[in-house]
């Protein structure tokens, strides 16, 4: 009899041993759930581009989960987007945001748009969320000294602006004055007492009295613009925040006015076909754009393969959301935490983070405040007598300073 | 001298802009009496099933422009059978109806053909230089375009047999019928040319601009500020309000930044309405 109780208890104790250590493996072998917040405008005049951008988003989700998702201290977990729609509008991305902080309890957030970003950076900053932008006009209202939890996962206006300058030194080097053109998004006051010194530094003069020329966000007839355009007379024009309308809009005016000043904005989302279609093939000269086509040999191995997963009638894609998101888990997994607070210090200890795009600088300690932004190599195209140029040498902007 | 004659071709082209586009909606609400908020979302639609056929599909440019303009002539038809006629004197159920169709419409073309961004093809292309002044030939051309419509629009309201019966509906509905006007008939008519209206001006628009899927929405504010300026009832009003708009639009930019632009252009207008709140040209409504 007593032999028969010693075996069963040592046998009880193999069990909750094993029971024990198989629990313990477990937790570590299943991954949990990554809930990643994404304040994304589905409705509304900006959903034109962030439909695309969200499925895009998606993508680069599902190949960072496919990857092995993100491991934190031997805990793997798998992201699970959380997307509200901000309405292209402040209040819109407010009501969103609200959502994501107290329904969907997130922790971290992507997006929103620039100008949404005023509405939504105070509640963001009250609950201690870590937020993202794609995209800033660098106002002080959506991202600075005081936001501690602001950061940047892709070229700002700024940094898009510099490469812009250095296209037009490259490629047109004869070029003397020059003058800005930007939406009235409030992006003016911020943005041009820092790109005036970088244009003063590469020999511009800045026409129009060192202002920007302005238009309504939702201006559709462009012949004023050309107007005043034309009546300053600067021998190339900048346009670092532009959409496709507006840049059609201007070329398309000022070609047809006689006018060859050289023009170089951004144009997301965009084709260069597009461009010959739009303006025709007299007024497609003097052009040089940011604009990413499908088949540039410059990207790295991460955008190829997120390209190739892309549907065959996928008008364009944006990988801007998608990069946020992966900038995001690589400081993670820097930290090795999924403390806002070390991903937060982390973020500002580091000079290059790894993304979608490649490998990005770390920087805008002057221009923030912190070392919050992270800037990418850009690439882009021109259109000189009507003839698309195309896989041209991209352009790295340097950190935000 | 040069910004002038700039700013001068810029203000009739877009007066021209503004009266082609508000052309329909002119029609239908002083024929019918019809505040047809979907004005603008009927126009977009036209603009991309335009793009569908000249772009996609690759029609010439003027085919697919007259196919679009029977099909929305046709829309008009089941428009008012089934969404004008039975609140016709309602105000408030025909503002309902209109958000409806803008709703429907508007996911319909989201849905099928995309929410992207498209241009049709230019109708002319190149410009025309006169020393050292150029102008897009597509521009003259949508200058050209909504003169003679308007014209048209006068002259068969006031000069065809179907001209009077509608005037003599907006006049007296019952008045009408007992004189033997078909008035369904009529209303149909005017619906349908309201529609086809629509759709050329969102065509032309579409090759102008880009086609976004919103561009009704910011277009139908100032169909409705033309509208009430120009007065309930008025034609001739449309052609001088058209060149009060174009002339805001097209100088206060050169002379305001931005977005102040448009909101010196609003306070304006809105200056014009305290002191004549029923318009230039047109009648009071009770």
């Amino acid at each position: 009899m007593t032999m028969k109780r010693c075996l069963l208890v040592v046998i009880a104790i193999l069990l909750i041993s094993t029971l024990a250590f198989t629990g313990c493996t477990s937790k570590t072998t299943a991954p949990k759930t990554l809930k990643v917040g994404i304040l994304a405008d589905l409705s509304g005049f900006l959903s034109v581009f962030y439909i695309e951008a969200t499925h895009d988003l998606q993508l680069t989700a599902d190949y960072i989960n496919e990857k092995g998702g993100v491991t934190i201290q031997g805990q793997k977990y798998n992201i699970e987007l959380v997307i509200r729609d901000s309405k292209s509008s402040p209040d819109g991305a407010l009501a969103a945001a609200n959502q994501l902080i107290f329904q969907d309890q997130v922790k971290y957030a992507i997006g929103p748009i620039a100008f949404e970003g005023a509405a939504t950076t105070p509640l963001f900053e009250q609950n201690k969320i870590l937020h993202i932008f794609n995209t800033t006009t660098t106002s002080h209202l959506e991202i600075g000294p005081d936001w501690p939890y602001a950061f940047t996962g892709d070229d700002s206006a700024l940094d898009f602006s510099a490469v812009l300058f250095k296209i037009g030194k490259k490629e047109f080097p004869n070029a003397k004055t020059c003058v800005m053109i930007l939406p009235d998004d409030g992006t003016e006051p911020y943005l041009m007492p820092s790109v005036t010194p970088i244009l003063q530094s590469m020999g511009y003069t800045i026409l129009n009295g060192g202002k920007a020329v302005l238009y309504p966000n939702d201006m559709q007839d462009f012949s004023p613009v050309v107007s005043k355009l034309n009546s300053i007379n600067p021998d190339i024009m900048f346009q670092p925040e532009a959409a496709p309308p507006a840049v059609y809009g201007i070329l398309g005016g000022i070609r047809a006015s006689g006018n060859k000043v050289v023009y170089i904005p951004t144009l997301f989302p965009g084709d260069p076909n597009n461009v010959i279609k739009a303006v025709g093939s007299d007024a497609a000269t003097n052009f040089a754009f940011l604009n990413y086509t499908k088949d540039d040999p410059g990207y790295g191995p991460i955008l190829k393969e997120l390209i190739k997963r892309l549907k065959p009638d996928a008008p364009f894609f944006t990988f801007t959301l998608g990069n946020c998101l992966m900038v995001l888990t690589n400081v993670m997994e820097k930290a090795n935490s999924l403390d806002v607070e070390k991903i937060k210090a982390k973020w500002e200890s580091l000079d290059t983070i790894d993304s979608v795009y490649g490998t990005g600088k770390v920087g805008g300690l002057k221009t923030f405040g912190r070392r919050c932004s992270v800037t990418w190599p850009e690439p882009y195209n021109m259109t000189m007598n009507g003839k698309i140029i195309k896989d041209l040498p991209w352009i790295d902007p340097g950190p935000t300073p | 001298m040069e910004v002038l004659i700039q700013t001068l071709t810029n203000m009739l082209v877009l007066a021209a802009v503004y009266i082609l586009v508000s052309l329909g909606f002119a029609f239908l609400f002083n024929m019918l009496g019809i505040f047809n908020v979907a004005h603008g979302s009927i126009y977009m639609a036209a603009g991309y099933l335009a793009y569908l056929f000249i772009g996609a599909i690759g029609l010439n440019q003027w085919i697919g422009l007259i196919i679009v303009v029977i099909l929305f002539a046709g829309l008009g038809l089941f428009l008012e059978k089934f969404c004008f006629r039975p609140f016709i004197g309602d105000f408030n159920r025909q503002i309902m109806i209109g958000v409806a169709i803008i709703a429907i419409l508007e996911t319909s073309v989201n849905i099928l053909i995309g929410s992207q961004m498209y241009i049709i093809p230019t109708f002319v292309e190149g410009t025309l230089a006169a020393g050292a002044y150029s102008i897009a030939w597509d521009r003259i051309v949508a200058f050209g375009l909504g003169g003679v419509l308007l014209a048209i629009v006068i002259l068969f309201v006031n000069r065809s047999r179907w001209g009077q019966q509608m005037q003599a509906i907006t006049q007296n509905i019952e008045g009408a019928a007992l004189q033997g006007i078909n008035i369904h008939r009529v209303s149909a008519i005017v619906s349908s040319l309201g529609c086809a209206l629509a759709a050329i001006a969102g065509i032309l628009m579409g090759s102008l601009y880009t086609l976004d899927p919103f561009m009704g929405d910011g277009t139908l504010v100032k169909i409705l500020i033309l509208i009430i300026l120009a007065g309930v009832g008025s034609f001739k009003g449309v052609i001088y309000m058209g060149l009060l708009l174009g002339a805001l639009y097209a100088t206060l930019p050169l002379l305001i930044q931005g977005a102040a632009s448009d909101a010196v252009a609003v306070v304006i207008i809105l200056v014009i309405l305290l002191i004549r709140p029923q318009g230039f040209f047109g009648h009071e409504v009770s």
